[in-house]
């Protein structure tokens, strides 16, 4: 597999979760506000249901780099690097302080359907830092196919 | 101010947009192209519609949400700027020399129910593509192969990288069992605590994860058997085979997490894939070639246990299971076509191969009566 052919499916998938994680935090934050950002629900929906997937796969991932002598399996070179990087962040607590990095990717996943007020703060939070986690990831392929001016 | 910032550059991306939009609505291209053109359109239609909601949520005047409206419309501007860079050139720069390539692909993209719809182009560079599923499908072939039939089943080799992910969680499945397998048979049984076993139990896990990439190259190396039989043995080996040293070793540095796996290695599964499918002279005739070189050359046959013949079975068994879940055409079925690509490419090498002087006059013949057919 060419490094551009890794770059382009990394790209792939990591853009399709931006959007989504953005999607989510606009809707989440003007929610609390009262206004609507005239997103149809099923579309909101569909956007939490790709970031409970990618978290749960994530989580069981993470779980399997944190024990030193296991290799990730079933998964390429950059979705590898993207597990090391979430479990290196877990330990830069002066950076990453949401649940999502403190706890487990798991804890966010309740975190999405949770109707609490005070869990909706939290969530925010936790897909805030996610997001710039992903976008330091992506940065990569972005350079690698499109390059820098 | 930094509504002001969002909305100048939501003005200009909506400029560059409909730009882009009416190019690729005035471009005339060949038939196999034309699922092409109308994704294009979609997919920009679409980026431009996310536009203008970002123009409704940035006079919300919510300070909140302005660093997700900067991040969406970042993410956006990414995602046009790849496309600018890596897709429309497909459409923009299309030449009658691709017609060739382009019939190809029109055929074996026809002939999987899994890229029957799915858009595609080509482009210039070594052979590549980028197996994108949501993305059209992108070729890449070089510029003296673009008019040459005896190169083309290089592209049945790349179709398996698409036919990956189209199957991904199944192919992972598989390839995760698989490499549960190695680890089994890498990992020290007993465990010690000290810094050499540390190391000893970090290089096993990188040799485990290598096998993700290796075993989808081996993959793809089998659908291209599947596909096109000799056509593909030929092609592989005349492409690769005077690579030098590496195609028969590499320093072990060089082999963790590396792309590919030794070419001498896909030789070895080439060949018994060839056996499977009845091709034996043939498996023999290339494993002869290939000894032939190593020998002369002088090259060790080291993998610095990446590869024990012991696991052979293991390889194959999951290359098998792989090949039912993609479900790639046979060879078999259209070789017996003179007319068919097969049997074409089949006949391509076979005058090469008898006559490689007058090989260009005949190719140039076939070439005129595939893409200017007589009604």
């Amino acid at each position: 597999m060419e490094t551009k052919q890794l770059a382009i499916q990394s790209f792939e998938r990591g853009q399709s979760l931006l959007e989504r994680l953005n999607k989510l935090l606009i809707h989440l934050k003007l929610t609390q506000k009262g206004i609507s950002d005239q997103q149809p629900a099923e579309e909101i929906q569909a956007a939490k249901d790709v970031v409970k997937s990618f978290l749960s796969k994530l989580s069981t991932l993470v779980a399997s780099a944190e024990q030193d002598a296991n290799a990730l399996t079933g998964v390429d070179v950059r979705y590898r690097s993207l597990v090391r990087k979430f479990a290196e962040a877990k330990s830069r607590t002066s950076r990453y302080r949401s649940a999502l990095f403190k706890k487990n990717p798991e804890s966010v996943l309740e975190l999405l359907d949770s109707p609490v007020n005070g869990d909706m703060k939290k969530l925010i939070e936790s897909l805030t830092e996610f997001r710039a986690l992903l976008e330091d990831h992506l940065s990569f392929d972005s350079r690698e196919l499109i390059g820098e001016l | 101010m930094m509504k002001q910032i969002l909305n100048q550059s939501i003005n200009d991306f909506v400029r560059e947009l409909d730009a882009t939009i009416d190019i690729v609505s005035a471009k005339s291209v060949p038939a196999e192209l034309s699922l092409f053109q109308g994704w294009l359109s979609v997919f920009y239609n679409d980026i431009r519609a996310n536009l203008k909601h970002l123009a409704f949520l940035t006079d919300l005047d919510e300070e909140d949400i302005f660093t997700d409206i900067f991040n969406e419309f970042s993410s956006l501007q990414q995602l046009f700027r790849l496309l600018d860079a890596r897709y429309l050139p497909g459409l923009y720069r299309t030449h009658r020399n691709d017609a060739l390539t382009l019939k190809l692909l029109h055929w074996l993209h026809c002939a999987h129910a899994q890229t029957e719809q799915k858009p595609f182009f080509v482009l210039d560079g070594d052979f590549a593509i980028l197996p994108t599923v949501d993305y059209p499908v992108s070729y890449y072939l070089p510029i003296a192969a673009q008019q040459s039939l005896l190169y083309l089943p290089l592209f049945f080799h790349e179709l398996g990288h698409y036919l990956y992910q189209h199957h991904r969680a199944e192919m992972d499945d598989l390839v995760r069992e698989f490499q549960k397998k190695l680890s089994g048979y890498l990992t020290p049984v007993v465990r010690k605590n000290d810094a050499s076993s540390q190391v000893a139990a970090d290089r096993a896990r990188q040799k485990v994860e290598t096998w993700y990439e290796w075993i989808q190259e081996l993959f793809c190396d089998a659908i291209g058997v599947e596909i096109g039989g000799l056509t593909y043995v030929r092609a592989f080996s005349y492409y690769l085979r005077m690579q030098g040293r590496s195609a028969f070793y590499r320093p072990e540095k060089d082999l963790f997490n590396s792309s590919h796996p030794i070419t001498a290695l896909r030789i070895l599964f080439i060949a018994r894939r060839c056996r499977v499918l009845g091709l034996v002279r043939e498996a023999d005739e290339l494993e002869h070639e290939w000894t032939t070189i190593a020998t002369a050359l002088g090259v060790p046959t080291e993998y610095y246990g990446f590869y024990e013949t012991n696991w052979e079975n293991d390889v194959a068994q999951t290359l098998n299971y792989m090949i039912t879940e993609a479900d790639p055409i046979k060879f078999a079925d259209h070789a017996g076509d003179p007319l068919g690509w097969i049997g074409i490419i089949h006949v391509a090498w076979q005058e090469f191969e008898r006559s490689p002087g007058k090989y260009s006059e005949w190719e140039r013949l076939a070439l005129t009566s595939i893409i200017s057919p007589k009604v």
